[in-house]
């Protein structure tokens, strides 16, 4: 690829003549090849498709991403490489993409609705038999209620729906604030202050993560 | 989620933090100390302490050295 400057970027994407037709295809192209990269080798959870349906996807996001990037030239400020701030753009786009697809059917129901929200130890992978100290299951189960405790007298209605599936479900900030009708900055500081106020619910009982790790490694 | 995952999440979170859109802002800059050699935790240190408390901009961070690495590596052989 030849070497543009983020100068020759910048007016070519922005020239009406055959130069931005060279330097989208060319930025098209370099997008493509990166994001294939990604999606093949570090996307275990794509490791079953074919080469060819990996390629139409890395074309798609590029396509999507390419939209963003003309849209908001004027926000470059040349702080970076400008490859690399188009690539950031492509990186987002294609794993909000994926997170869409992949929780397309997750619900909050099962957490808003009247009933238990706390998962048991074994969905959290605790089992007596399991633990690398048998010994400290009763101890581990009382943790639990007194994690149990904190969901229910620190937090937020909206905090605790928003926690646990952040926290046990493991879904994505993104995906969680669609459902919850708010943007991604507003839900990841939601879910920031829950944590903090859970944190400071758990040390006030007298627990540290490092007793916390030892107990559960 | 495992419940070792889950008091890490709870006990790894800092009192002030930024949003995920300036997060997003800086992490092209972010990378490019990376790339350079540079410690970018001096200079963006805000940025490095959100990627420490949320996964989802760290996968996108990741993400993005991947997709860097990736364009790299095509562009020296061909
Ligand atoms: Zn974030």
């Amino acid at each position: 690829m030849s070497e543009r400057t983020n100068q020759d970027w910048l007016s070519d994407l922005q020239s009406e003549s055959a130069s931005y037709v060279d330097a989208l295809e060319a930025l098209r192209a370099h997008l493509e090849r990166g994001v294939f990269y990604y999606l093949r080798h570090d996307r275990s959870d794509l490791s079953q498709l074919p080469d060819e349906d990996i390629r139409q996807m890395a074309q798609d996001f590029v396509q999507d991403a390419l939209i963003k990037i003309l849209d908001s030239l004027e926000t470059f400020r040349g702080e970076s490489k400008f490859t690399t701030w188009a690539s950031k753009i492509a990186a987002r786009v294609a794993i909000s993409e994926l997170r869409r697809v992949r929780y397309k059917d997750y619900s909050l129901e099962h957490l808003t609705a009247e009933g238990e929200i706390m998962p048991d130890l074994a969905s959290l992978g605790v089992t007596p038999e399991g633990s690398p100290h048998p010994e400290n299951y009763a101890e581990q189960q009382e943790i639990l209620h007194m994690l149990k405790d904190a969901f229910e007298n620190a937090l937020t209605d909206r905090q605790r729906t928003a926690l646990s599936a952040y926290i046990f479900d493991g879904v994505p900030v993104e995906e969680i604030a669609r459902r919850m009708d708010t943007n991604r900055n507003a839900l990841y500081k939601l879910v920031h202050d829950g944590r903090l106020k859970l944190k400071h619910y758990m040390e006030d009982q007298g627990l540290s993560l490092e007793y916390l790790l030892s107990l559960f490694g | 989620m495992k419940i070792t995952d889950v008091v890490k999440t709870i006990f790894n979170t800092k009192t002030d933090d930024i949003t995920c859109d300036e997060c997003f802002e800086h992490i092209d800059e972010y990378v490019d100390m990376i790339h350079a050699g540079q410690d970018p935790s001096e200079v963006l240190p805000q940025v490095k302490s959100h990627l420490e408390q949320c996964r989802c901009c760290e996968m996108e961070f990741r993400a993005l050295i991947s997709i860097l690495e990736g364009e790299i590596d095509h562009a020296d052989s061909g």
